[in-house]
Parts: C-alpha cells; structure tokens; sequence
C-alpha cells in the first residue's frame, strides 16, 4: 500500500491503520519534539495534536511528500509554534511582574534531562541541551533534525521546505554557535 | 587545543541516545480528541424540526401581527374615528 493509498483509507475512516501509523510515526513525532521543546509534557502534547492533525487533514493529503516528511514538517511547525507562545508567555509574565511586584520567589526551570541520554553522558547531554535551546529556531529545528533524528540534509530541507544548501549552512551555524555558547559554560565547567 | 576537545566532548554526548517513550495512553488520548473535534452533525430528523418549527413560529408571527392590524381597524371603525370632524 502506497503512503497516499494509506492516508486515502484513514480520511475515510479506518482506525486500525490510523493506529498503525500511529504506532510508525509516533516515536519519531515524540523525540524530535522531545528534543525542540525540551519538556516531556509539552512534547506528549505536540504528539496529540500532530496526530490529530493528520487525522483532520488526511483528505487534504497530496501525496508531494512521503508520509515520514509530512509527519515530521507538522511536528517541527507545532514545536516552533509552542515555543512562541512559551516566549510571548514569558515576556507578558515579565511585564506583569514589573508592575505587580509580590515578592514571590521566581521559579527558574530546571536543566532538561534527556530521558534516553546514558549515564555516564547526562551531565554533557544536559549542558548540550542547554546552549540548544539557545539556538534561533531555525538553527535548533535543523540541528535536531541532522544530528538526533539522524536525517539526511535532503529530507530536512523537504520537511522545513528550504533548500538544502540553506539546511546545510543552519546546521554549520548551529555547530559554531553551539561551541561559542558552551565557551560561556566552561569557566564554571573547568574552575 | 584542550578546549576543543572538551567542546567536542559535549557535542558528541549525544551519540547513542535512546529513544524516548511517550505515555503508552496516548493514543486513547488522540481518539478523544479526534472524537471531540468531531463537527455535530445533526440527524435528519432533527434538521426536519429545526424547519418545521422555524414556519411554525413564522406563521404564528404573521397571523399575530395580522390580528392586531384587524383589531386597530375595527376598533376605529367603531369610534367611527374616520368621520369624526372638529369643531
């Protein structure tokens, strides 16, 4: 069965392949997100609504692009899309603060843990994680998508729908911007 | 040279991650959700009412306000209102 036999019988209705695909894609969905959004429940929900989505738009579905690409282009817009909302959040919080000082202890988020990073890697992982979630969007997306989800550049130019020499250079980018961050760190890191 | 290498320490650190699980129910979730955002859509039965009580209540302002324009009418005919002249 082709990708665009598969989404046809799941626009029409078909749980059981609808569950199938859910069980192909799901992983991947969760751990590009995962690794966006860096907060376990914030991902669960990107799953949700990524699968919700290809379930209302599977009539829409073309057939342009694999199913892999299409699953992955939604969950990347819907992270980048929550991380807005996380900064918009963020800084209405700020200026509520501003004017309503109480006096209450700010409540920094604690460094994200990688639920699958091996021990002797965690304490790494976690100031990798760290300088990422530095990136500019595009930047972090391209990055995440090259070197955790193990993609090759011509994929994840389809899936941002950017060329792939322009995929090429944000992942160059990301890398020289990721060892300047960690630079910050490494006083603290080697005192 | 020592920086370096411990810059690329932490960028391979990733190397072998394991893959995540999401919450095994999941799923159940996404069906609930579908099922929610599912639009209502009436029965036909239901649509047949919605119209009949729709002429139903068009009907009944027409003949209302019918009514009340007879009753004006009659009420001045009565006073004999048209005839009435000023002295």
């Amino acid at each position: 069965m082709t990708d665009l036999e598969k989404i046809i019988q799941i626009a029409k209705g078909d749980r059981l392949l609808f569950k199938s695909l859910y069980d192909e894609y799901h992983n991947r969905c969760y751990n590009s997100a995962l690794s966006i959004l860096q907060n376990i429940s914030e991902a669960e929900e990107i799953v949700q609504d990524v699968f919700v989505e290809v379930h209302q738009s599977a009539k829409n579905f073309k057939g342009n692009a694999s199913i892999n690409t299409w699953i992955y282009r939604i969950t990347v817009n819907k992270s980048l899309d929550q991380l807005r909302y996380r900064k918009r959040k963020k800084r209405s919080a700020f200026f509520v603060n501003l004017f309503l000082d109480d006096n209450t202890p700010r409540v920094q988020p604690p460094d994200f843990n990688h639920p699958g990073v091996v021990l002797e890697n965690k304490e790494n992982a976690q100031l990798l994680f760290k300088a990422i979630d530095r990136l500019p969007d595009q930047q972090k997306s391209a990055f995440v998508l090259s070197q955790m989800e193990d993609l090759p550049q011509k994929e994840i130019a389809e899936i941002m729908q950017l060329s792939q020499k322009a995929v090429e250079s944000l992942i160059q980018r990301a890398k020289v911007n990721l060892r300047k961050e960690l630079e910050k760190y490494y006083p603290n890191r080697r005192k | 040279m020592e920086n370096d290498y411990w810059k690329d320490e932490i960028l391979g650190s990733l190397k072998g991650i394991q893959r995540a699980e999401p919450n095994p129910f999941l799923f159940t979730r996404i069906e609930a959700k579908i099922s929610a955002e599912k639009p209502a859509s009436a029965s036909p039965i239901l649509r047949w009412a919605a119209l009949a009580l729709v002429v139903l209540l068009s009907v009944n302002t027409y003949a209302l306000l019918s009514m009340r324009k007879n009753t004006i009418s009659e009420n001045s005919n009565s006073y004999n209102l048209s005839g009435f002249e000023s002295y």
